[in-house]
């Protein structure tokens, strides 16, 4: 398979610490295991609904907060 | 996709899953499988990057947690694939999840009830096989065997 654009580990690691959300659209994947590989950055943003606007634009997206994480969760 | 590998040292037990919008375009998910949720749901980020008008949903949910009591929009999402199944026009809730959960949603009952599911919280493995006849069942617990 082709590689295209940046691993997305290598990409999040270098927005981590930022408080925002980073949308990558994924421009290769796995061929066994279907996960994605690489991608490129599309936007970055602390804004929800600014972050999915901007992933519309990509033909395969996700979505990453790189900033504090909780521990504790209840929902 | 029957034994699925988690990071048990989250606390949390978050798996992969893929969500398509209208026109085919996938999402790649970190979802939270919380069996104490009632009704599964996403961020508004993730629904709105598939195209989703959440603010013009016109239908609503009465959603109590256990901190609060709170309204959010419910919409349909067009595809929802979990643990190798595929889930078509689901209606799921958009949920304000805090930006500092790390998880893109939550698998409620509505999703999770569909499967028979084990966990091994020491080794961080999660069985899950849908229902379904004999041979899933026999399936299913064979796969426990191996991740007991």
């Amino acid at each position: 398979m082709e590689q295209k654009g940046e691993p997305i580990e290598q990409i999040l690691e270098r927005y981590k610490g930022q408080n925002a959300f980073v949308v990558i659209e994924v421009l290769s994947v796995d061929p066994k295991t279907q996960k994605p590989l690489t991608g490129r950055v599309i936007a970055v943003t602390p804004d929800e609904t600014e972050a999915g606007l901007a992933a519309r634009k990509a033909k395969h997206f996700l979505i990453r907060w790189v900033g504090e994480v909780a521990e504790v969760i209840i929902v | 996709m029957p034994t699925i590998p988690f990071d048990a040292s989250r606390r949390v037990i978050l798996v992969r899953a893929i969500a398509h919008a209208i026109d085919g375009r996938p999402a790649e998910l970190n979802v939270l499988v919380d069996t104490g949720a009632g009704r599964t749901g996403f961020r508004r980020s993730t629904l709105i990057g598939l195209g989703i008008d959440v603010d013009a949903s016109e239908q609503t949910i009465r959603l109590n947690t256990a901190s609060e009591s709170l309204t959010v929009p419910v919409v349909n999402l067009p595809i929802l694939r979990v643990f190798g199944v595929d889930f078509l026009n689901m209606p799921v809730l958009c949920l304000p999840l805090p930006p500092t959960v790390p998880a893109d949603g939550v698998l409620g009952f509505d999703v999770l009830s569909r499967f028979r599911l084990f966990v091994n919280y020491k080794r961080g493995l999660l069985v899950a096989e849908p229902f379904g006849g004999f041979l899933r069942g026999a399936k299913f617990f064979w796969q426990v065997a191996k991740a007991m």
